[in-house]
């Protein structure tokens, strides 16, 4: 401000330079004008920026062009640049403030959060949901073999009931497709028995339809006596093996 | 398959020693075992010291021998009668040594094997002991392919079949016929694997023929031998699959909807017959052998149709079983369908069928008690009407099943559990010389080869 009313003057005083006769000596010149101070500049990062209350954050800054550079909350006045730990016990922000000789500043933040673990009256109550049963579980368990006599094919009276469940359940499972397999205990022809088997394996396959289960979620498959549960000469074992098994298909399968 | 080499090896090697070979003096009638010529044959001596040459002609005597005493005409002179001395060379018999009273031969076997450039070379010598002059029937110098069991024993197979070629009017052997059965194994009793394997008419020289690790069941034999039908799980539902048997080459046949069941080829090799449910129910079929030109055969919605067998001679008709009558009966009808006649009217059930190749006689396994429980091999003489037991008569011999023919008409090979476990058999077709041919694992659903290869 002073120079300028100086530089003012002086110009005034050339400007009248021409009509009056040197009397005065000129005042000497203003020294020249200094350029103002750099601003100033500070950067601030904390690391790490979201810990378990408790830890440890480890705040780092750097200052150019400042006088004094100060902290908050609760750090302070510190150096151009340096290294604080701080340990808040909830989430804040960090203001760091450099302020330049002429009374300029610059800020930079940084955000700290602080993940509390929950005291212990404040967990979750956890209620165990039982796991769902898959689906071949559920098959296994719904779905059950049938029996048949001697050299037969029907279905047994006795076997009626278990027979008509097994409907009951694929129809509720619309989705389920199934092979239906026909076996025949060992006496006999493997040619005669393959037939039997085929022929048991059907017969199911055609009760199931007349319940209204689409035979395109069936199919059949004669094993004869190929493929026996048990290989003793007993009547119980033979009464085993004369059977017709259901057998899940791989889902979205034929 | 390797027996093929040492076969034309040995066909290359055969030389005549005489060349004025006679017709054979005798002919077999109809009746196995009926007529018997005597025959004596003493031990061919290896000329050579070697080891494994004096083994080896060891086991040619023994296959020869089995061989011979097999055929069912021959009755071979046991050697406790024979002379004294070796018996290699012409110069070493005299004929009344062989023909008095206490031997009695009619012909006489002889030779010797002497190894020679890396193969035994046999000579061997047929003679007629009946007549004065011109007695060389055969007289021939075999090599044999290789040092090997299996060559010495083709070479012996070769001499049994020139042999009864010679002694019964131009017979074909079956010393190299072949038979085709199934060998199961099964680690437990979820994952059975049954695999069919070929081995010789007398059990040697097994080797599988499928090796899918699934169910391959039911082998039937080209009337050429080169081919294997069979019903095979693998692809899961069962399919009929072709197999050449040379070089174990699947060969093609179309993949059916339902269960394909005991395939048979006709006579002609052309066609093949086979039971199917792809139409529903078990009915019996007959296509090419490639799949085309397939016909339904039988129309009977109501029952099974099942185990079709051609009859050899005309190839104009076919036996199967057929559960029409409520229990399971034999059934020959045409080939095209027509005229089905149940041939047996007792009751129990009839299984397995298998024409004979003179179109004489139908060999089957008859449960012919239910309450007996014992399934028996029979011969159906279709011309008499009668029914011959050829198992259990005399005892409890367990079950007894898949029976078929030798091409010779002769021979029957069967399935029988009765040491306990499922093996294969050989007889005569009168029910005797049972001889085992499998004796470890459990082997079942036996087939005899045509002649040839």
């Amino acid at each position: 401000m002073k120079n300028k009313v100086l530089l003012f003057c002086v110009l005034l005083l050339a400007a009248c330079h021409g009509k009056t006769a040197a009397t005065t000596p000129p005042p000497p010149p203003l020294p020249p004008a200094t350029p103002p101070a750099p601003a100033p500049a500070i950067s601030l990062r904390a690391n790490p920026v979201t810990i378990e209350r408790g830890a440890p954050v480890t705040l780092q800054w750097e200052a150019k062009n400042a006088a004094t550079v100060r902290i908050e909350p609760g750090v302070g006045d510190v150096g151009m640049t340096g290294s604080r730990d701080v340990t808040p016990t909830s989430s804040v922000t960090y203001i760091a403030t450099a302020t330049g000789p002429d009374g300029l500043s610059a800020t930079d933040t940084a955000r700290i959060t602080v993940n509390a673990p929950a005291a212990p009256s404040e967990q979750p109550i956890v209620n165990r949901i039982t796991p769902q049963p898959g689906i071949d579980q559920l098959f296994g368990s719904n779905v059950q073999t049938i029996y048949f006599d001697y050299d037969r094919s029907e279905i047994r009276s006795d076997q009626m009931a278990r027979l008509q469940a097994n409907a009951d359940w694929l129809k509720q499972n619309p989705n389920v497709r199934f092979t239906i397999e026909g076996h025949c205990d060992e006496r006999g022809s493997e040619e005669y028995n393959l037939a039997l088997g085929d022929r048991r394996a059907n017969a199911v396959k055609q009760f199931m339809a007349s319940q209204g289960i689409p035979e395109t979620r069936i199919n059949v498959i004669s094993y004869g006596e190929e493929h026996p549960v048990c290989r003793e000469e007993t009547e119980d074992c033979m009464a085993h093996n004369r059977r017709a098994e259901f057998v899940l298909n791989a889902q979205g399968g034929n | 398959m390797k027996r093929l080499i040492p076969f034309l090896l040995v066909l290359l090697g055969i030389a005549p020693l005489s060349s004025t070979p006679r017709q054979g003096q005798i002919k077999a009638g109809t009746n196995v075992g009926a007529q018997e010529v005597r025959l004596a044959l003493p031990t061919f001596e290896s000329k050579s010291a070697d080891p494994n040459a004096v083994r080896l002609t060891a086991l040619f005597n023994q296959v020869l021998r089995d061989d011979l005493d097999y055929s069912g005409n021959i009755a071979l002179i046991s050697p406790s009668f024979y002379p004294l001395g070796k018996f290699q060379v012409p110069t070493d018999i005299k004929v009344e040594d062989w023909t008095k009273p206490s031997v009695n031969a009619q012909y006489l076997v002889f030779g010797s094997a002497d190894l020679s450039g890396g193969t035994l070379r046999f000579e061997a010598r047929l003679w007629d002991l009946g007549v004065v002059e011109n007695r060389e029937l055969l007289g021939y110098r075999f090599t044999s392919g290789a040092l090997t069991d299996d060559a010495v024993r083709l070479t012996a197979h070769t001499f049994a079949d020139q042999i009864v070629d010679k002694l019964f009017g131009g017979r074909i052997g079956i010393a190299r016929t072949r038979i085709a059965y199934v060998s199961v194994s099964s680690n437990n009793i979820k994952e059975t694997i049954k695999e069919i394997n070929v081995m010789d008419y007398d059990g040697a020289n097994s080797a599988p023929l499928t090796t899918y690790r699934s169910i391959s069941i039911m082998p039937a034999w080209s009337p050429d031998s080169d081919k294997v039908a069979f019903i095979s799980f693998r692809s899961k539902t069962p399919q009929l699959e072709i197999m050449s048997v040379l070089d174990r080459r699947p060969l093609s046949f179309p993949s059916m909807a339902g269960t394909a069941n005991s395939p048979a080829w006709s006579p002609d090799g052309s066609r093949i017959a086979f039971a199917s449910s792809k139409s529903g129910n078990f009915e019996l079929y007959a296509s090419d052998w490639n799949g085309k030109n397939m016909q339904q055969i039988t129309v009977s919605p109501k029952s099974i149709e099942v185990s079709p067998s051609w009859n050899p001679k005309t190839g104009q008709s076919i036996v199967f079983v057929s559960d029409r009558s409520g229990t399971q009966q034999l059934y020959i009808m045409n080939a095209d369908g027509t005229n089905p006649e149940r041939i047996i009217d007792e009751g129990g059930d009839a299984e397995y069928p298998s024409w004979s190749p003179d179109g004489q006689n139908i060999v089957f396994s008859w449960l012919r008690n239910k309450t007996d429980g014992h399934y028996n091999v029979y011969i159906h003489d279709l011309v008499s009407g009668r029914n011959t037991q050829l198992t259990g008569a005399t005892q409890d011999q367990g079950q007894n099943e898949r029976p078929s023919w030798s091409p010779d008409g002769r021979h029957i090979v069967f399935a029988s559990n009765r040491t306990g476990v499922s093996q294969i058999y050989t007889m005569l077709a009168n029910g005797q010389k049972v001889r085992q041919l499998t004796r470890n694992g459990r082997n079942e659903g036996p087939a005899w080869s045509a002649f040839g290869k």
